[in-house]
């Protein structure tokens, strides 16, 4: 098994008087595609956004590297290697499918530069095209974003997800909402996509990540359940009855 | 066939107007104070077209709505005249000390005012601005107090051996222009920079822009200052203009002159805020001739904007000539 | 300087009180609609101008004080009701600026047309009659009308909190302000609701006018530093909070009648100078969430 890259220290959150996570403790490993799954509740989406930031936990630490980030800005996030794609299609909506490619490409090499051209930065041109075509979206680079179907939004999103180099890639249910065939292409795109980092994954549709996830991390009323292989999980008596027995 | 001619012609003028849209304002201007009226009117339009631009980029491009650019523009004119009357400075090093001032003030509102977002942010600009209302209100010894500064003069000064009369309305306005022109460079550089791609993701997705990396917050203050630059810039070119600068240059009422010469005009386009502070300034050069209740006027007008037409002329104008054109090329 | 007196000091909070009544009044209005309705009113200033100047009206029409306590805020109320069904609701759903801008536009034409209507001078206004003079406090004298300022916002909001607290429409008031999605699920008809929110806080800003006016010059212009007075007390209170706008209404009133005691010229300044150190060290206000800022 591979060095952690991404580790989860005794986290917590609360809302008021209700705890979404308690005491979450685990591990992602490096080059690894993990699946968070559990049912609807199971505080898988407050664990990605404490995971990515978006939320600050009320308690515990997490770990990238080995550094503590757990107290880091919003920002600082894409600049040391994690980038994420939200469940809800977040993207510039005005802004043309390229030109949403090419602001979150720019953000390591120009990110206040208020005096050069865009189009001066030659080679942030061919890499937001280049992921463009990656996602399959070269067809419709000058398209304004809002007009995009909303399975080619998730795409464009992952194509900005990309645009940071991230070593950590977080998805929150990127198949949510979408046609059989837009999953299919989704699916083999993460598969590629985990070739070269890591990628944790956000799910409840446990069928979709049985077979495409090495490892997985079982969440269930905001406490981790189990973790382990896709076999393991399967086979996991505790995991079957809250989870696989209403399936 | 005419008409096929016609509908393509304005979508094609459009494109090249855009991508020359420096160069096409310019062009503009420099043929503007021939056909108006009476150069005065051309002058002022010149003078709030540029303060309009500068609180565009932040009201346009950033989306963020700010009530308390007058404080800017005021105190842009203030420090240009008091350097002028108390410290004699030539007229060109007092317009650099005026704007340089109105970026410092800026600097300071935007940190206080970039801590909050959405309508706080226009409240808080609004407060903020009336501090440096009252602050150059009460210092009496300094700014003239309730009367404005008074006695703001501009020697006369020769260009490649030229003498340039400064009182000639006209000499003046192109004297003037040159600064025009170079604010609206830099406002074009900063748009077609990767910043002004930022700002622009500001006012699509904060949060979206934040997580690609940017730290929003500042940002925000950059162009924040970028805007209060420009404003100021226009403040200092109006206490040239008019010799004095009255305390209505700091009043939350001018904040909102911005407000609705960039709506009117189009916000979120180059070229609008001029058509805004046009219209604007016409209509009042206009209606104060039958009616002493012009601000009722105004009033209904930027309302009849605000529900129907919130493009603006200039803006509406663009849209429809785009919507012709296929998705080609640049989308704005 | 001279030495201060206890008594002076005491004096001078209760005159704070009096105009932080009115502050608070002008941030309970304010804050209603927004917190229902997230619309921050540009034109609050101009219905407090409007209220000021159509109490001094319907004084001199009944020639009682009293009457006109009771129509002024139905009048302005009114006028507010018809100025959300008609303007600013059509703009629900299009971005919170433009209601904001709508109601900017719409100060304009309310200050223009109280000019049209009663000049440009404005009109002379004096404390009733009945609460004329002064009453002893045991501190020295205090004017009876600024106690009966007091006294008066002391009961409007006590009448308030109890509708909101109390009632049914207040409970539709609480939760809708929570949550619009719920009422709508309930089967409330929230545009009612918005419609009713509009008319009690410009009702509110119209009553502050007319209690406002015999302290103060009635002109087109005295809603324009109201405004701002009013942004700076939401913001120091907190936005949306309604206990925020009384805390926050009566310590600007506290801070700038202190100031105008030891440095008079800095009593404009003193209160937005009390703002910017409340966003430096709180920015969502004393009783705000933090959330409703980020």
């Amino acid at each position: 098994m591979n060095a952690p890259i991404l580790v989860a220290e005794h986290v917590t959150k609360r809302f008021g008087s209700f705890t979404a996570l308690n005491d979450v403790t685990c591990a992602f490993h490096k080059h690894q595609l993990t699946a968070i799954i559990g049912p609807n509740g199971a505080g898988k989406s407050t664990f990605f956004n404490v995971l990515t930031g978006a939320t600050p936990a009320s308690g515990g630490k997490i770990f990238f590297e080995g550094r503590d980030i757990t107290s880091i800005p919003q920002h600082e996030y894409a600049r040391i290697g994690i980038a994420k794609s939200f469940q809800i299609t977040n993207v510039f909506k005005q802004l043309s499918a390229h030109e949403n490619v090419r602001v979150a490409a720019q953000m390591r090499t120009a990110r206040f530069d208020f005096l050069r051209a865009r189009a001066s930065f030659k080679s942030l041109i061919e890499k937001a095209d280049h992921l463009l075509e990656r996602v399959g979206l070269a067809a419709h680079r000058n398209r304004i974003a809002s007009e995009l179907a909303h399975g080619q939004q998730r795409s464009l999103e992952i194509a900005m997800a990309l645009a940071s180099d991230p070593t950590v890639l977080l998805m929150d249910e990127p198949t949510a909402g979408m046609s059989p065939e837009e999953t299919t292409t989704m699916m083999n795109l993460i598969r590629k996509l985990a070739t070269e980092r890591t990628v944790i994954l956000v799910e409840h549709k446990m069928k979709l990540v049985m077979g495409l996830c090495e490892r997985l991390i079982v969440l269930h009323h905001g406490e981790l359940l189990a973790e382990g292989t896709p076999e393991q999980i399967r086979t996991n008596d505790e995991v079957r009855r809250v989870y696989l027995g209403k399936n | 066939m005419t008409k096929t001619a016609q509908t393509d012609f304005l979508p094609r003028a459009t494109a090249f107007i855009a991508k020359h849209r420096v160069a096409a304002v310019l062009a503009f201007l420099m043929i503007f104070p021939l056909v108006m009226p009476y150069e005065a009117l051309a002058l002022n339009i010149l003078i709030f077209g540029l303060y309009a631009v500068g609180f565009n980029l932040l009201f346009g491009y950033t989306g963020l709505l700010s009530f308390g650019h007058a404080a800017f523009f005021g105190v842009g004119s203030y420090l240009t005249g008091i350097v002028i009357i108390r410290f004699g400075l030539s007229w060109w090093m007092a317009i650099a000390v005026g704007t340089a001032c109105a970026g410092l003030v800026g600097l300071v509102i935007g940190f206080l005012a970039i801590r909050t977002r959405g309508i706080y942010f226009s409240m808080v600009t609004l407060a903020l601005g009336q501090i440096v209302y009252y602050a150059f209100y009460k210092a009496e010894n300094w700014t003239g107090g309730e009367n404005g500064l008074r006695g703001i003069t501009v020697e006369n000064f020769g260009i490649f051996g030229i003498q340039l009369d400064i009182l000639n309305p006209l000499t003046k306005y192109y004297v003037l222009f040159v600064f025009v022109a170079a604010a609206l460079w830099l406002v074009s550089r900063i748009l077609a920079s990767p910043f002004g791609a930022v700002i622009e993701s500001i006012r699509e997705n904060e949060g979206r822009c934040a997580a690609c990396g940017y730290d929003v917050a500042r940002a925000k203050l950059l162009i924040f200052v970028l805007s209060s630059l420009i404003c100021g810039l226009a403040g200092a070119l109006r206490a040239l203009h008019l010799s004095i600068v009255p305390i209505d240059s700091l009043h939350y009422l001018l904040s909102g002159q911005a407000v609705m010469m960039c709506l009117l005009g189009g916000m979120g386009t180059f070229f609008g805020p001029f058509v805004g502070a046009g219209v604007f300034l016409y209509l009042e050069d206009v209606a104060t001739v039958f009616t002493t209740h012009w601000m009722a006027v105004v009033g209904v007008i930027f309302m009849l904007f605000v529900l129907y037409f919130p493009r603006g002329i200039w803006g509406t104008l663009i849209h429809r000539w785009q919507a012709r054109r296929v998705h080609a090329g640049e989308a704005r | 300087m001279a030495e201060i007196s206890f008594q002076l000091l005491l004096l001078q909070l209760m005159t704070g009180l009096a105009l932080g009544a009115i502050y608070a009044l002008l941030a309970v209005g304010l804050s209603l609609i927004f917190g229902m309705l997230t619309v921050v009113n540009f034109a609050h200033g101009a219905f407090f101008m409007v209220g000021a100047f159509l109490g001094v009206y319907f004084l001199g029409l009944t020639g009682s004080f009293w009457f006109s306590l009771v129509l002024t805020p139905l009048a302005v109320g009114a006028i507010g009701l018809l100025c959300e069904r008609f303007l600013v609701r059509p703009l629900y759903g299009r971005g919170i600026d433009y209601p904001l801008l709508l109601t900017f536009g719409l100060s304009y034409v309310m200050i223009e047309s109280m000019r049209v209507l009663f000049g440009l001078e404005g009109v002379p206004t004096s404390v009733p009659a009945e609460l004329k003079g002064v009453v002893d406090l045991g501190i020295g004298s205090f004017p009876t009308y600024r106690l009966f300022l007091i006294v008066a916002t002391a009961v409007i909001i006590g009448a308030l909190w109890l509708f909101i607290e109390k009632t049914r429409y207040g409970l539709i008031i609480r939760a809708g302000s929570r949550d619009p999605e719920i009422v709508r699920i309930l089967g409330v008809d929230i545009a009612r609701v918005w419609l009713i929110v509009f008319g009690i806080g410009t009702a509110i800003a119209g009553l502050s006018g007319l209690l406002a006016a015999p302290t103060r010059a009635v002109n087109a212009e005295m809603g324009i530093p109201v405004l701002a007075e009013s942004f700076v007390v939401t913001v120091v209170g907190g936005m949306g909070s309604l206990p925020g706008a009384v805390v926050a209404g009566l310590l600007v009133g506290v801070v700038f009648s202190m100031t105008s005691l030891f440095a008079p010229e800095y009593a404009e300044l003193s209160i937005f100078v009390l703002m910017a150190v409340v966003l430096l060290v709180r920015p969502q206000g004393l009783f705000g969430k933090a959330g409703l800022m980020g």
